[in-house]
């Protein structure tokens, strides 16, 4: 944050008014409106404790004002860990973790996908897991006296491209913000 | 025990990251009488594409449930992602018949269908709520005196807790305290018992995910503890798998062990270290090992 004449003037051409019912009217968002600013959220939340980037309460007011282009391409809708405590102590069960997910599954709509989203359906529609569980790690298995396991990759993959996300990721290509890079979740 | 049996749910992790939960697990089920078998047709939970898309994450759920359902058996998950997923969606299902209807069209092309027939247990949620404390207690033959255990609760053991939650307060949680008390260690308080792995922001900012690795260690360290109890398999990567990284991230060393619960359960119960897979954990526990009276030395 820089000093009050650093920051830019919010004006009408910024806003799009319908955001608010676009959360609402998306799985996880339906409670947006019910958010008095308490600020609960951002005071018990532990990635706030530790990165500044990430503040719930100024992501729900940006989002309530209208401002769209703001929420769905910055990277702080992506650093919620999900951990349920803001969603455990909102006083208005406003139900922020699920919102905090209902934003990113905006971005993704709207052609925003953050990169892991799109590492995590290819690695999901190849091998059924986030991870390959193959003839590699089932001798490591067998070795330890486990049980192979075979993921099946196959019915996953039909039920990301039958619901469309599969080519939405795909023609999302390129479009998706810049962001360090880190180990898929 | 009873004739129950369980779909034993593995996850993405357990099965290549974390053998040694996936090993104390089946290695302390035989040894209780439980009954549990592998679905091969089990994927991945849904979990991790919650964050692209509701409902493809839903209908992945659903998949697994229905699978499980098919063979008339509850399911027992060993990662809390996935137990919570799994969870939460057969809640959502149940109520929501519009997205079940939606839901079960796809589930259909596989010839599934998820009914809510099945339900979905946490393995310490049935430890402790089906088996319990006392009838556990009778199997134990070698307390494990003197170990000082910092119990991580973990988010989604816990939260949602109208979903997930069984007789845990979310905020004074004290099911896993009882837990590891019957195995005749000690729960040792620590000041970041309630803060998360940073599972979640591993893929997104990996240098939070260990930043919050190290607070815990810290606090762990700091209260003296022998090791961290874990009970979910992305826990256990984080702590135990990334525990170098974050060292090098903090710039300083921690070595702290990391215990899945079934591991310190199995120790008490007299099982063999090599057994309830010690030499799969990361953090070596061989130091920790050798204090608990009556263990083998492991290989």
């Amino acid at each position: 944050m820089g000093s009050p004449d650093e920051l830019p003037l919010v004006t009408d051409s910024d806003l799009d008014p319908g955001f608010a019912d676009r959360v609402r009217a998306t799985p996880g968002g339906e409670g947006i409106l019910h958010c008095y600013a308490c600020g609960t959220c951002s005071a018990s939340c532990p990635i706030r404790a530790i990165d500044d980037e990430f503040n719930p309460r100024r992501i729900i007011r940006l989002a309530l004002l209208g401002l769209k282009d703001e929420v769905l391409t910055s990277q702080f809708i992506w650093l919620c860990t999900g951990c349920f405590i803001c969603q455990e102590r909102c006083p208005q069960d406003v139900r922020i973790t699920d919102l905090m997910m209902a934003f990113r599954n905006i971005a993704t709509e709207e052609g925003y996908p953050h990169p892991t989203v799109r590492a995590i359906a290819e690695a999901l529609e190849a091998h059924g897991a986030i991870l390959e569980i193959g003839e590699f790690e089932n001798e490591k298995r067998a070795k330890a006296g486990l049980p192979a396991r075979h993921m099946a990759a196959g019915p996953v993959k039909d039920i990301i491209e039958g619901t469309g996300l599969g080519p939405r990721l795909r023609e999302a290509k390129g479009k998706a913000p810049a962001t360090k890079g880190g180990e898929g979740a | 025990m009873s004739g129950r049996q369980f779909a034993l749910f593995l996850g993405c992790n357990a099965p290549v990251r974390t053998l040694n939960y996936d090993m104390a697990t089946r290695a302390v089920l035989l040894r209780l009488g439980v009954g549990f078998v592998d679905i091969d047709a089990f994927a991945c939970c849904g979990y991790p594409l919650e964050a692209a898309d509701h409902l493809t994450a839903l209908t992945m759920a659903a998949r697994n449930i229905a699978l499980a359902e098919a063979k008339g058996l509850d399911i027992l998950a060993i990662c809390s992602a996935c137990s919570g997923t799994l969870m939460r969606a057969r809640d959502e299902l149940l109520k929501h018949p519009e997205m079940r209807a939606r839901v079960n069209e796809r589930l259909a092309k596989e010839g599934l269908e998820f009914k809510g027939t099945s339900v979905v247990r946490h393995l310490l949620r049935f430890l402790h709520e089906d088996i319990g404390p006392e009838e556990l207690r009778r199997h134990v033959t070698h307390p494990l005196k003197g170990i000082k255990v910092a119990v991580h609760y973990g988010c989604h053991y816990l939260k949602p807790s109208e979903v997930v939650g069984g007789s845990d307060d979310p905020e004074v949680p004290h099911t896993v305290d009882e837990l590891v008390a019957l195995t005749g260690a000690e729960s040792t308080p620590y000041s970041e018992r309630q803060l998360c792995c940073g599972g979640g922001v591993l893929g997104y900012r990996e240098a939070d995910s260990h930043r919050l690795i190290a607070k815990k260690l810290d606090s762990v360290l700091a209260a003296g503890a022998d090791l961290l109890e874990v009970h979910c398999a992305f826990c256990d990567v984080m702590y135990d798998g990334n525990q170098k990284a974050a060292e090098r991230a903090a710039g300083k060393a921690y070595d702290v062990p990391v215990l899945v619960y079934p591991q310190l359960l199995g120790l008490a119960m007299g099982i063999d270290p090599d057994a309830l897979g010690f030499r799969h954990n990361r953090v070596r526990a061989k130091e920790l090992l050798a204090r608990i009276e009556g263990v083998p030395a492991t290989r």
